[in-house]
């Protein structure tokens, strides 16, 4: 008799613990973050693990990328990060349009809300020593092409990895791609948003 | 009444039903995870562990574990069931454990860990683990194994290779957790630290 009262109030445990549990079922808005290598490289599980998540990041993806993965897809909340590979379209020539197709494409997303990362500066062995004036100067034209739109919220990650005309190296594991500390950075900016 | 305060008073009623006959045992799970457990007669274990992400407060997540654990000759085997919220319940998780270890010549173990497994934000995934470890001394296991069981929360596809060492009341097990689907690979290995004292 003992051992059954012992038996039931070990069920009886179970049970509760988890019914306790599973009680009230809520919905969190889902993360897709879309973008580059610095994207696919982001263990967002580490980063974010209160926040369901998607990885669609793509080394070495651009402007082509981008609009593929947002075409005929709804998302809930979405984190884009994209566009140093395109930086030879980033010159005087080629920025305006390039710009004006970069913003239609994250706008036309079909998203709750997107939040857009700034480009990030970069000083990889191969890259143009102009490089971050015309990511600098990129960013700029997003940023005010954007403003107005209240389904997206831009952020400008940059200032914090360019430090007196230099990539602050630290936040880098080779100049380009990032260091843990880097995405450490990457994610309180972002989760500065989303706990709001 | 909140989650917690249910789940609070259910597993201090449960603990202060049973004689004392019992020990107790703090560690560290996956590098992020604090634990409190309480074993009952060699075989029950009531434990409670808490997250140490980079987060708010109210980011944090609380789990409440029961595991029942025997063992037949050369089969040691575990049951559990858990569950687990943020504090500002964002999320929750519950689930349940069954595992066993079959030990071969004495020193060659085989492990197999089933785990049934409901997140609010993911749903319902039937996660495993399978592998085997060797004891190249009493002390020290070497451990590989195929893992769909998250480290943090959400599962993947990963391998998991270290070393299961126990001196006395203290056990430590650093494993090496490599992602084996996705892009970018590479840069998602995580070092997970487990460590355990047990009074």
């Amino acid at each position: 008799m003992k051992r059954l009262f012992s038996k039931i109030r070990m069920h009886g445990f179970l049970m509760l613990l988890v019914v306790a549990s599973t009680g009230c079922m809520d919905n969190q808005p889902e993360l897709t973050f879309v973008g580059d290598s610095i994207v696919a490289r982001w263990d967002l599980d580490e980063f974010f693990p209160h926040y369901p998540h998607t990885n669609l990041g793509l080394s070495g993806s651009g402007i082509g990328y981008l609009q593929r993965t947002l075409a005929g897809r709804s998302f809930d909340d979405l984190v884009i990060l994209s566009g140093t590979n395109d930086n030879y379209s980033f010159s005087d020539g080629h920025i305006d349009s390039y710009v004006s197709l970069y913003v239609s494409t994250i706008e036309s997303a079909d998203a709750n809300h997107i939040y857009l990362y700034s480009v990030l500066p970069r000083d990889f062995a191969s890259d143009d020593p102009a490089v971050n004036d015309r990511i600098m100067k990129f960013n700029d034209m997003v940023s005010h092409a954007v403003a107005d739109n209240p389904a997206i919220t831009y952020i400008n990650a940059f200032e914090y990895f360019y430090k007196d005309g230099q990539i602050d190296l630290a936040l880098y594991s080779d100049r380009l791609h990032l260091s843990r500390d880097g995405y450490e950075v990457l994610a309180s900016l972002l989760k500065g948003l989303l706990d709001k | 009444m909140s989650i917690f305060r249910k789940l609070l008073l259910v597993t201090l009623l449960t603990l202060s039903s049973f004689a004392v006959r019992a020990q107790f045992a703090v560690g560290l799970h996956n590098t992020r995870f604090a634990e409190i457990g309480y074993t009952l007669k060699s075989h029950y274990t009531f434990q409670l562990s808490h997250s140490l992400f980079s987060e708010k407060p109210a980011f944090q997540e609380i789990k409440f574990t029961f595991d029942y654990t025997n063992a037949w000759r050369d089969l040691r085997y575990n049951a559990a069931a858990y569950g687990s919220s943020t504090w500002n319940g964002d999320y929750k998780t519950a689930g349940a454990r069954i595992g066993a270890r079959y030990t071969l010549a004495k020193r060659f173990h085989i492990l197999g860990t089933l785990n049934p497994h409901y997140d609010t934000g993911y749903g319902y995934n039937t996660c495993f683990a399978a592998g085997a470890s060797v004891n190249f001394i009493p002390a020290i296991a070497v451990r590989l194994q195929y893992t769909t069981i998250p480290d943090y929360r959400m599962s993947e596809k990963r391998l998991h290779a270290g070393f299961d060492a126990k001196v006395g009341p203290l056990s430590v097990s650093p494993i090496l957790s490599i992602p084996l689907e996705g892009s970018s690979q590479l840069s998602k290995f995580r070092v997970l630290a487990s460590c355990s004292y047990t009074f």
